[in-house]
């Protein structure tokens, strides 16, 4: 209840609207009750200490804000459309725009124009930058082509080994070509080898 | 009384004093300037309509330093205030032409200047480091109120001549900034300009409830802070 009655004492003390009533019961425990006093004064400090602290911060922004209208002057003069130069930040910058100002010739002339499109520049490099980052993003991964020395063994070379004496080669005649058998000798025991060859006459070079 | 060698205050003054609280809170800033003020500011703003921009300089003279103070006060830090308070300046002068005059132009400024502070507010919150206590507060700002009372004590001191110690100032900063920025807005918005509720709500666009909680919570907060760094004493004896 005592919490309720604190939130009156709020109401009461900021003109809020209350009802006949309440506003009758507040009035008697003021009367009655130093504790309450005691809450009304110290909301009313609250509100001094709060009025007087930003007060003195804005003394202490007195140059900043002294400077501020040249800025804003600049600002509407150029029918809104300006670059923002931030409150704080204009006096410095107002001040290097002078000293570019009464510089002279080219490089002063190309700062000038630099200045003028400053934005775009920025933008040109932001806008290149996403779209850059975007494709190396979202891009295909490439098929990787490991290149990859094999090694194999050489091919064995075949080298045809000397027979232990050379085959014994008869002519054979057949009807309608020509033959030979051709006898060779068998290795380490083994039986000989009887090969037959004959070439048909149709075979035969034609003439 | 004992503690600070506070006089009693009889009631019937004490009553004198919150009718006095009572009229100039919600009125604090708004029209405090008076309606020749607002006469002044009419004239201006017509003027600065048709292209003279001396008019329009003679307005930002006149509240670019009350804007700065609202500004600071919801995003406690001096660059982004400045920020803002420069951009609604801008902002004022492109939209003159829709000012329909039906408020003072401090009024309709003031507009402009919370809702780039509170839209900063939104921007700038996933970004912000939040450390354990802040996030307690941050669940609390919504809750309800009757979880805990004020403290019926004052401070020790008189908060405007403690807080030309440097020192005190820098506690200040920390305690405002100890609170959530919701807190922060309804705070300076009340104290500083003095609104109520209803228009609180309309500007942050939540229930009156709400607006009532965060009040609540932040007037709290911050009268803990200020007890805890000014050093408090219980008084106003019956």
């Amino acid at each position: 209840v005592a919490n309720r009655d604190d939130i009156d004492l709020m109401l009461y003390l900021d003109g809020e609207e209350l009802d006949a009533d309440t506003r009758r019961e507040i009035e008697a425990e003021l009367e009655a009750s130093s504790d309450d006093r005691a809450k009304i004064e110290s909301l009313e400090q609250v509100g001094e200490t709060l009025r007087t602290y930003l007060e003195l911060q804005a003394d202490e922004s007195d140059a900043a804000l002294a400077g501020m209208w040249g800025n804003i002057e600049r600002q509407i003069s150029s029918n809104g459309v300006h670059e923002h130069v931030p409150a704080a930040a204009a006096p410095v910058r107002r001040k290097a725009q002078d000293a570019r100002d009464s510089d002279a010739g080219v490089w002063a002339a190309i700062g000038r124009w630099f200045d003028n499109y400053r934005g775009y520049f920025m933008t040109s490099a932001v806008t290149a930058g996403a779209v850059a980052a975007v494709i190396l993003i979202f891009r295909q991964p490439e098929e990787k082509v490991v290149q990859r020395t094999v090694y194999q063994p050489a091919p064995a070379e075949v080298v045809p080994a000397a027979l232990p004496s050379a085959p014994e080669v008869e002519e054979l005649e057949v009807f309608g070509g020509s033959g030979a058998v051709l006898t060779i000798p068998g290795e380490d025991g083994e039986a000989d080898t009887a090969v037959i060859w004959i070439t048909p006459d149709d075979l035969e070079d034609p003439i | 009384v004992a503690a600070t060698g506070r006089e009693q205050r009889p009631f019937a003054e004490y009553l004198l004093y919150l009718a006095k609280v009572n009229k100039r809170a919600p009125q604090a800033s708004i029209s405090k300037n008076g309606s020749r003020d607002a006469t002044d500011d009419r004239e201006l703003v017509d003027r600065a309509r048709a292209g003279d921009q001396d008019a329009f300089r003679q307005l930002f003279q006149r509240y670019h330093r009350r804007a700065y103070s609202l500004a600071y006060g919801v995003v406690h830090n001096a660059d982004d205030a400045l920020d803002i308070v420069q951009e609604a300046f801008i902002k004022a002068h492109r939209y003159l032409d829709k000012f329909e005059g039906t408020s003072s132009f401090y009024t309709w400024l003031y507009r402009i200047v919370m809702n780039l502070a509170i839209d900063h507010i939104r921007k700038h919150k996933r970004a912000r480091h939040v450390d354990f206590n802040d996030a307690i507060a941050h669940l609390e700002q919504d809750a309800p109120v009757g979880e805990a009372a004020l403290l019926p004590k004052i401070l020790g001191q008189n908060p405007a001549k403690s807080l030309a110690r440097k020192q005190i100032r820098g506690q200040i900063g920390e305690a405002l900034e100890s609170l959530s920025e919701n807190h922060r807005a309804v705070l300076v918005m009340r104290e500083l300009e003095g609104l109520s509720y209803e228009e609180m709500a309309q500007v942050m666009n939540c229930s009156k409830g709400t607006i009532m909680s965060r009040l609540f919570h932040a007037r709290k907060n911050m009268q803990k802070k200020l007890l805890q760094f000014m050093g408090g004493a219980k008084d106003l004896k019956a």
